[in-house]
């Protein structure tokens, strides 16, 4: 009943605020998507990728470069290209990232983020380099804002079925304990690859669409290690490992950042980092645990301090 | 191979795994050595020896999880070398984990599931029949009561169960144990043991690392005794546990007789007067005064108004059962937890409101169940960890040198990371580490918990020299009969609640704790 | 002199704050420049200059639209020096602030993020620090910059020092990988080619770069005659002081960002000696325009007077004055505030200011107005030295070893 009111209110908003708000509304599904994709190798899988940001920088190229030059291909099959073409790298890339434990795992992503933004900053005759390439100009707030919020909702389905699936529990016992999974007679390597990969197509949606809406893309811009911390800094903050976590926690990020930068001009990166300890510290499983004590379906919390504890190198057994 | 004179019907002469050669080396330490060994269909084998005698490492080769130097595996017909080892489980294989291996944040239930959907009939089942499945076999291992807590939340002896239920819904064909029992007192040892004797009859070939010589004598139809990582003995039960060799390496006199007696009668308990001690007098100084003591963990009380005192020079044995919160009464006396009411007294001075560091610094040293070492330092270094509050530096040097006599392993494994020990090995370590800070009040929690008959008894008589030196010891042990024979008086805990006291030879005799802990 | 600054100054103020102007007179800009982050000492500088030209309007009365007189007030953002910030404040001013008219951002990276943003509300943006082309090269109708553009800045130092030097041989160019430090090394490294010069040595770092002595290594290895360097003030002082470290010794060294503010001279000291620095402004140039300054030296007075900390006026202040002296007098030509034909009224700008020549082309870039040469002399002062018509000095050259200083 609340959830479909909250879609209702949702639904209404282009109506009811004025068109910056609705960009900051969009710019918060966005983050939403972004950390909904990280859930599912950072939460579910418990792989500390931290280099996300990568598959947003590659969606936000492919959708532009096939809308413009000589293609001219329409948004929606330009977006969806990028989003194949993440999962793509993401699962060659994968193949012998994956394979790597706790913090060089968490290195070797930082390492690619930082490759493929070089790639795009030198490899002139397609990216047209540090310049960046400009899409077609699409003035329509609205078109952003129900495009995000229907991959959003698509997002929450998707999760909550990857929980209740096979292929969800395959991807918690890796998290939980890499020998017991493949003693469990669990193809590791594969799993980590799917959840890898969709964390990947979750980016490359977030940044098409960003990249749409922005008109101008660069490599500065799109490849900013910015974008994997707010993402996981969101899913932290709404729950790890949890279905509408990344959701809320997105929400609740994108209001903070938005009212403590507009108090606190100078300091604002100081006051968030402060939020930030606070919830690692305070409510670990995230504001999830807070709203639903009972244990829901697809619910497979996870402490973010864990996830740190993954980063170790030696874990104490 | 000594054959089984008239194997039970249910066994057949035809081995369903084969292991030619088994070679597995670690650097240059082999920690298993040219090992032949078959498993024949439908049988229990028991595999006894030291610890760090290879058996968990053995056991990593069969499943895939360690990849053999050398040698060669066929199950059921098929060369499995070289498969991957998700595909274990597919083919009929499953095993437990000595160092329990839950998926910690799911739920009892979810983490059976997770068995079922990826064993060896996994592919049979959707994720929901995966679940409804879990229920059956939580129902058959006891744990139905717990299928929605985390695995978290679960006692150690919980936690063994729920790695043999995770085992059980992988359908498996050949199972593979590791000290599933380590950790039960008697009573739940005769459950376990009914437990693995029906899943056998069920037509699963069990292959079980153990140490509880009364479990691993009652269900064996053979054994095979690995020692630094070659296999020395292999036959009967009643045959090995008179193989003198394997009373040399293993099982040191004492335990060779109780185990010869269970392996004979069944029964375990052989009055042996000489290890009964007299409690001292009635005058000496209480050490340790716990009065009224409250406390758990959040909302959840566990202990109630428990009362116990331990005087200066004596060993006090704390037995009950699984739950009934001996550990938690070890940790809220070492401040790990915070008492709800009740207060606790140290050589006359309240330590009601000490920090934990401070309790150390007084001379109480815990060993806590479950190892708890630094898995990154040596051996050594973890070792040294236990001087860190010591003045008398000189004597650190000879403190060092005598529990390497005590536990030679650990001298030979000075240098290596502690992390890399096997469980026994670990065990050994914690309880080195808690000798080397020179305690007045010595709190050991399990002593016995996963280690070899000759390494308890030297670490019972280890106890006993100490404590003959001034040390006073509180002791939790499951082997009641152990722990009261080395004790001068013991307590009795029962939910939470102190229900029995008295010395020692007193409660060994008496008939109630007989029959609930001895299953006499 | 200085009394006078100080009571004119004193008048301002009050006036300022005696009469607050009421909102329906006024024309509200908004701007989004970086007063944090790595270009936050350029961006001071835009904002120092939008500031001063934009209270010097409205203490003569302000613009006359259609027989009312408006003030002027400019709404500022923070672009903490990150271009993907500046798309959501650019749409923050547009759409929240509702301003009617955009002053461009530091930098050509932000200026072409702002440039779709105005595009896409048709609100027209001037921009005095961002002369990238590629900004231009996407047929935006709303973006111009009065500044000369990024191609040309360093083609004034070739000039000079082949001038004074016939056997000059080679060049290395290094640069920041960003559009416009890209294109000022591009335009470089094409123009020293077009001369017949051998350009030994062209590479980019990435932005934001702490270290680049591999890069000096290699140049010293080729011994290069000229090195020129395109980047930003900070990258301009590590290059002068990782070359000294290195014993990079060419004949001339010139930066296309940095020498011209006074924070070059106050970090490198003597170090700073002999260097030339390309400038889009200095006070020495002989321009007689029509605004409320006249000639560069009007302007470099009244800005000092105003603002005292400011001992050496670095031509981003003049550019950043000379894009609101654009507007205003494209808003008093336009008699209307409507931004559409405010803008027909910017593209259709012709006329001379204390900055130069202001007029753009289809694309909106201002190509016709020169560029200038300084050089920081042993004196401790910079002198424009190149072209010769407005030089104050002749440039000193070639520059001595770094050993071989006293």
């Amino acid at each position: 009943m609340g959830f479909l009111a909250l879609l209702a209110l949702l639904l209404a908003l282009p109506k009811l605020v004025s068109s910056y708000k609705l960009l900051t509304y969009t710019r918060f599904l966005i983050l939403a998507l972004m950390a909904q994709g990280w859930n599912f190798i950072g939460g579910y899988t418990g792989y500390a990728a931290f280099g996300n940001v990568a598959y947003f920088g590659i969606g936000a190229y492919t959708t532009g470069l096939l809308m413009i030059g000589k293609w001219h291909v329409p948004f929606f099959p330009a977006l969806a290209a990028g989003a194949l073409l993440s999962a793509c790298v993401a699962i060659l890339l994968g193949l012998p990232i994956l394979r790597l434990k706790g913090h060089y795992f968490a290195i070797a992503t930082l390492g690619v983020a930082e490759a493929l933004a070089q790639v795009a900053d030198n490899w002139d005759s397609l990216t047209d380099g540090s310049t960046g390439i400009d899409l077609p100009i699409k003035s329509e707030g609205e078109f952003f804002y129900y495009t995000a919020l229907g991959f959003v909702i698509l997002g929450l389905l998707a999760t909550w079925a990857f929980a209740r699936s096979k292929i969800g529990y395959g991807c918690v016992a890796i998290r939980e304990d890499q020998d017991a999974a493949r003693m469990l007679g669990i193809n590791t390597t594969l799993y980590k690859g799917i959840a890898y990969a969709i964390s990947a197509v979750f980016a490359a949606i977030a940044g098409g669409i960003t990249a749409y809406q922005n008109v101008h893309v660069t490599p500065g811009d799109f490849f900013k290690i910015d974008y994997t911390l707010q993402m996981i800094i969101a899913t932290i903050i709404g729950g790890v490992g949890s279905v509408a976590g990344p959701v809320l926690g997105a929400a609740v990020y994108q209001l903070l950042s938005t009212y403590i930068w507009g108090r606190f001009i100078e300091l604002h990166p100081t006051v968030l980092g402060f939020i930030i300890i606070f919830f690692i510290v305070f409510l670990p499983r995230g504001l999830m645990t807070v709203i639903g004590r009972r244990r829901k379906s697809g619910e497979r919390p996870f402490k973010a301090s864990d996830l740190l504890a993954n980063v170790r190198a030696h874990r104490v057994t | 191979m000594s054959a089984l004179p008239v194997p039970p019907p249910r066994i057949s002469e035809k081995p369903i795994l084969v292991a030619t050669g088994i070679t597995k080396k670690f650097g240059g330490l082999a920690a298993v050595d040219r090992v032949d060994l078959s498993i024949l269909s439908g049988e229990i084998l028991g595999v006894l020896g030291p610890n760090g005698a290879g058996k968990t490492t053995f056991v990593n080769c069969m499943t895939g999880l360690d990849k053999p130097t050398a040698g060669s595996i066929v199950f059921d017909g098929q060369d499995i070398t070289k498969t991957p080892s998700y595909r274990i489980g597919h083919l009929g294989m499953a095993r437990t984990f000595q160092v329990v291996k839950p998926l910690r944040q799911l739920t009892v239930r979810e983490n059976v599931a997770t068995g079922a959907m990826f064993g060896a009939r996994g592919r049979e089942r959707s994720a929901a029949q995966a679940r409804a499945y879990a229920d059956e076999v939580l129902d058959r291992v006891h744990l139905a009561d717990l299928r929605d807590r985390a695995a978290t939340e679960l006692t150690i002896p919980d936690l063994k169960r729920l790695e043999l239920a995770k085992a059980l819904a992988m359908d498996p064909r050949l199972l593979f144990l590791d000290e599933v029992m380590a950790g039960l007192n008697q009573s739940e040892i005769e459950k376990a043991m009914e437990l693995i004797l029906s899943i056998n009859r069920s037509g699963v070939t069990i292959f079980v690392i153990e140490h509880v010589m009364k479990a691993i004598m009652g269900i064996s139809d053979r054994l095979v005794v690995l020692h630094y990582g070659r296999k020395i003995a292999e036959g009967l039960p009643k045959e090995i546990v008179e193989s003198p060799a394997v009373i040399e390496a293993y099982l040191g006199e004492r335990f060779a007789q109780r185990a010869q007696a269970a392996g004979v009668e069944g029964a375990l308990f052989v009055p042996s007067g000489e290890f009964r001690k007299a409690p001292p007098a009635a005058a000496a100084q209480a050490l340790l005064e716990v009065k009224g003591l409250s406390s758990g963990y959040g909302e959840v009380q566990i202990l109630r108004d428990v009362s116990l005192e331990v005087k200066e020079k004596e060993i006090v044995a704390l037995i009950g059962a699984n739950g009934a919160g001996k550990t938690t009464l070890l940790w809220t006396i070492s401040r790990l937890l915070q008492p709800m009411a009740g207060s606790v007294r140290f050589a006359g001075v309240d330590i009601t409101a000490a920090r934990p560091d401070e309790i150390v610094a007084a001379g109480v040293v815990h060993v806590p169940q479950g190892r708890r070492l630094f898995a990154g330092l040596t051996v050594k270094e973890n070792l040294m960890q236990g001087v860190y509050l010591r003045r008398d530096t000189a004597k650190i040097a000879s403190d060092l040198e005598r529990v390497y006599a005590l536990l030679p392993r650990l001298a030979e494994r000075a240098d290596q990371l502690a992390g890399r020990l096997s469980g026994g090995e670990q065990q050994m370590c914690a309880i080195g580490r808690g000798l080397m800070s020179r305690p007045r009040l010595l709190i050991i929690d399990e002593l016995s918990l996963g280690l070899a008959p000759l390494v308890v008894d030297s670490l019972l008589a280890l106890i006993t020299q100490i404590n003959e030196e001034g040390t006073t010891v509180l002791l939790v042990e499951q082997d009641v009969q152990v722990a009261l024979e080395h004790a001068h008086r013991g307590y009795v805990l029962e939910t939470g609640r102190i229900v029995q006291t008295g010395p020692a030879a007193e409660l060994l005799d008496d008939p109630g704790i007989r029959q609930a802990y001895l299953g006499l | 002199m200085k009394r006078t600054a100080m009571v004119s100054l004193l008048a301002l103020a009050l006036a300022l704050g005696a009469f607050p102007v009421a909102a329906e007179d006024t024309i509200s800009f908004g701007a989004a420049v970086s007063l944090t982050g790595k270009t936050a000492k350029e961006g001071e500088y835009t904002r120092d200059g939008y500031n001063f030209a934009v209270d010097t309007v409205n203490a003569q009365g302000g613009i006359a639209v259609a027989g009312k007189k408006y003030k002027i007030a400019v709404k500022y953002y923070d672009d903490e020096s990150k271009s993907e910030r500046t798309a959501q404040l650019i749409e923050k001013l547009i759409n929240e602030d509702k301003v009617t008219f955009i002053l461009g951002p530091y930098g050509s990276a932000p200026s072409g993020t702002a440039a779709p943003i105005c595009e896409k509300y048709k609100i027209p943006m001037i921009e005095a620090n961002g002369s990238a082309e590629s900004i231009f090269s996407k047929g935006y109708k709303y973006t111009f910059a009065v500044l000369s553009p990024a191609k040309l800045y360093l083609k004034g130092v070739i000039d000079l020092v082949m001038s004074r030097d016939k056997t000059v041989k080679t060049v290395a160019v290094l640069g920041e990988n960003e559009p416009f430090s890209k294109e000022v090394a591009s335009g470089a490294a094409d123009y020293a080619k077009e001369k017949g010069l051998q350009v030994v040595y062209q590479e980019l770092y990435p932005t934001g770069t702490q270290d680049v002595s591999a890069l000096l290594t290699r140049i010293k290895g080729m011994n290069p005659d000229v090195v020129l360097g395109a980047g930003h003030l900070q990258d301009s002082l590590l290059i002068v002081k990782q070359a000294k470290d290195l014993g990079v010794s060419p004949k001339a060294m010139g930066f296309s960002v940095g020498p011209s503010s006074p924070e070059f001279r106050e970090n490198l000291k003597g170090n700073a000696d002999y260097i030339f620095g390309s400038t889009q402004w200095t006070e020495a140039l002989k321009y007689n325009g029509d605004d409320p300054w006249k000639t560069p030296k009007g302007y470099a007075e009244a800005f000092r007077a105003k603002n005292p900390k400011y001992n050496v006026i670095p031509y981003q202040v003049a550019e950043s004055s000379a894009a609101v002296i654009a507007f205003c007098r494209a808003i008093e030509k336009a008699g209307t505030l409507d931004p559409t034909k405010v803008r027909d009224a910017i593209a259709a700008l012709d006329f001379m200011t204390f900055y130069g020549q202001i007029k753009f082309d289809s694309r909106g870039i201002n190509i016709y107005k020169p560029m200038a040469i300084e050089q920081l002399q042993p004196d401790g002062k910079k002198y424009t030295v190149f072209p010769a018509a407005v030089a104050e000095k002749e440039a000193l050259y070639p520059m001595p070893a770094w050993d071989k200083r006293k």
